[in-house]
């Protein structure tokens, strides 16, 4: 639809400028309270612009005397914990998936069922009976009991059975023509043919697992297994002392650049993944 | 270099048949063309042969050696499909070197094969395009180029032509043939396109609900169909089929009357098969109808001609510049050598 009346540009642009302002201001406040130190943020009203405290901050931050575990250490947990639960969720979906559409075999519609039904458990709901599982695996605080969990899932499973789906048979039957084997096909084939959907799937995932909080605030009792996301609650109930915003507004802020960075580095192929299918 | 011998081959899917006993016997380098209606089961018979659909009962013999449990790969078949199922995401040379490099060829020697086959395509400029790049008739000379570059015993056609138009599948009908003649490789070719098929075809196979309904040279069938379905079938337009009878002094259609060519030695109540070709535009006896449709095709027109008690229109192909017009009331006669009769219960053809 295109118009070109000036009244109609003027109001969408006011409308999308004000919801725009809406989302922004909280995350301004933010970066603003970050460059402060904990007095000025005490007092009322609260700053609107920049103040020059943000090295300072920064360095106390990483210091970890502030906190108790320095947040360079919650940021890797973090970054492994997601990485994890994506590259996992990838490797265990894609080959189900890949099973499931191209092999026949005996009661593979009721595996696919029971892939698909745990769509409608996720973690906070089985969190109880996956805790005493993990907790006699003996995976409390570790890596292991962090991500794997949270590996399984239907979701994915189920869009890459979509995808494959798409996939010609055709395909198929040239390269066993061509002389591959059922895996040379899935290595050759199917997976650069859905380069793009693990691509998305992977912004996704890494998004969701970074910002997981129930999950390792139940596992993990040892302050080096926190993930970021936790050690910002963590900081807020340090005992009876004043919350230190200033570095609670700046660990959130460090926490939000890496789901950021894969969103901007990845949206061309991201969207790509969602919207197109080079077939 | 290679025979082909398919041997009462049967196809169910559970409990439906599909193929209902074929043999068709192949010599080394025959253009063979399966042709019929769709769900008449050519591409499964197809299929069958490649290895990617399996074989319920009978045999499917490659250089006298039943091939039925072989692998797709191990047949020595190469096979081109209707949509190309080229791989998106290979470039051209990919797609060809492809099957090469999965038998574990010398990299100079499919480097060799696929310029070879891409120069004999015309393909040697498209090499590092993806196939989303190309023309419809550049994507169908790859995935024939992906036949080639295999060397295989037998090339297998799956309606290659049918996503192109109408130019092009002209032009690339010849193509093929002329490859094929240039390699000489046995070839089984589907098609559900009857001109395709006659022109194509050095042994034309008539398909029709899982039974071979004719075997033989195009012209064969042409001059001499088995049965109704054939007839109808080859030749284009199709062939008239016309509810007739006849006794010791008369051939009676749609209600007029003719005297009885002296050849014919049926009687009764028959089908009478003429093609619309073997009509003229004349004064003579002969049969009378009413022009209602006119179709120029430039080199020669057709005619719908409705008579009276048929529910058919008759079609005539006639000199494009026959002066008729719709509505004339016209005699049409006709080549009395060139009848077909048919039995009206078993449509066997009975002379």
């Amino acid at each position: 639809m295109i118009e070109n009346r000036p009244m109609t540009t003027f109001v969408s642009h006011t409308v999308l400028i004000l919801g725009v302002a809406l989302i922004v201001f909280p995350i301004w406040v933010m970066l603003v309270a970050s460059t402060h130190d904990a007095l000025r943020l005490t007092q009322v009203p609260l700053p609107l612009l920049p103040g020059d405290q943000l090295w300072i901050n920064l360095k106390t931050l990483f210091s970890g005397t502030q906190s108790g575990a320095p947040i360079h250490l919650a940021l890797f947990n973090s970054l492994l914990m997601a990485l994890s639960i994506s590259f996992g969720k990838i490797t265990i979906s894609i080959i189900s998936a890949f099973a499931i559409v191209y092999f026949k075999f005996r009661f593979r519609m009721f595996f696919f069922w029971l892939i698909f039904i745990t769509l409608m458990l996720p973690v906070e709901v089985r969190i109880l009976p996956t805790y005493e599982v993990i907790a006699n695996f003996n995976m409390l605080d570790s890596y292991a009991g962090l991500s794997i969990p949270l590996i399984a899932s239907a979701t994915a499973t189920f869009m890459f059975r979509q995808t494959f789906l798409t996939i010609p048979d055709e395909l198929m039957e040239a390269s066993r023509i061509d002389g591959a084997g059922p895996m040379r096909f899935f290595i050759d084939i199917v997976i650069p043919m859905s380069r793009t959907n693990i691509a998305a799937l992977f912004v996704i995932l890494f998004i969701y697992g970074w910002n997981q909080y129930l999950w390792p605030l139940l596992v993990t009792t040892d302050p080096d297994m926190y993930t970021v996301v936790m050690s910002i609650k963590q900081m807020l109930e340090s005992g009876e002392s004043e919350p230190k915003w200033h570095l609670i507004m700046l660990t959130s802020l460090v926490a939000m650049l890496p789901p950021i960075l894969v969103v901007v580095f990845m949206q061309k192929i991201f969207v790509k993944g969602l919207t197109d299918s080079e077939k | 270099m290679s025979t082909i011998n398919i041997q009462q081959l049967k196809k169910s899917y559970q409990t439906t048949q599909v193929i209902h006993g074929i043999d068709i016997d192949i010599e080394d380098g025959e253009f063979v063309v399966l042709v019929g209606p769709s769900g008449c089961g050519k591409s499964t018979l197809l299929r069958m042969v490649a290895g990617l659909e399996s074989i319920t009962e009978g045999d499917v013999k490659i250089d006298d050696k039943v091939v039925n449990q072989l692998e797709p790969k191990d047949r020595g078949i190469a096979m081109v499909f209707q949509n190309y199922a080229l791989y998106p995401h290979m470039s051209v040379y990919d797609n060809m070197a492809y099957g090469l490099k999965l038998m574990k060829l010398p990299k100079d020697e499919i480097k060799q094969r696929v310029q070879e086959a891409a120069k004999l395509l015309q393909i040697e400029d498209y090499l590092d395009r993806r196939p989303s790049n190309l023309s419809g008739g550049q994507r169908q000379r790859v995935a024939m180029g992906r036949a080639i570059v295999r060397k295989p015993k037998v090339f297998l056609f799956d309606e290659p032509l049918s996503n192109l138009d109408a130019a092009l599948r002209v032009k690339m009908r010849m193509q093929i043939k002329i490859l094929q003649q240039q390699l000489g490789v046995t070839t089984i070719y589907v098609t559900h396109d009857q001109v395709e098929a006659m022109t194509m075809a050095d042994k034309l196979v008539v398909l029709k609900d899982g039974i071979a309904a004719q075997i033989g040279s195009p012209m064969d069938i042409y001059d001499d169909p088995k049965n109704q379905f054939v007839a109808g079938f080859i030749g284009s337009p199709s062939m008239n089929f016309i509810d007739c009878t006849i006794d010791d002094h008369k051939l009676e259609i749609a209600g007029q009357s003719m005297p009885v060519p002296e050849h014919i030695k049926q009687r009764g109540e028959l089908v009478m098969g003429i093609r619309p070709e073997h009509f003229n535009v004349s004064q003579g006896t002969s049969l009378q109808g009413k022009v209602a449709m006119i179709e120029k095709l430039g080199a020669s027109v057709l005619l719908y001609v409705t008579c009276e008690t048929l529910e058919q229109p008759i079609v005539i192909e006639c000199d494009s510049h026959t002066n008729v017009k719709i509505g004339d009331i016209q005699d049409f006669t006709f080549d009395s050598q060139k009848l077909y009769f048919f039995d009206r219960k078993t449509q066997q053809r009975i002379y």
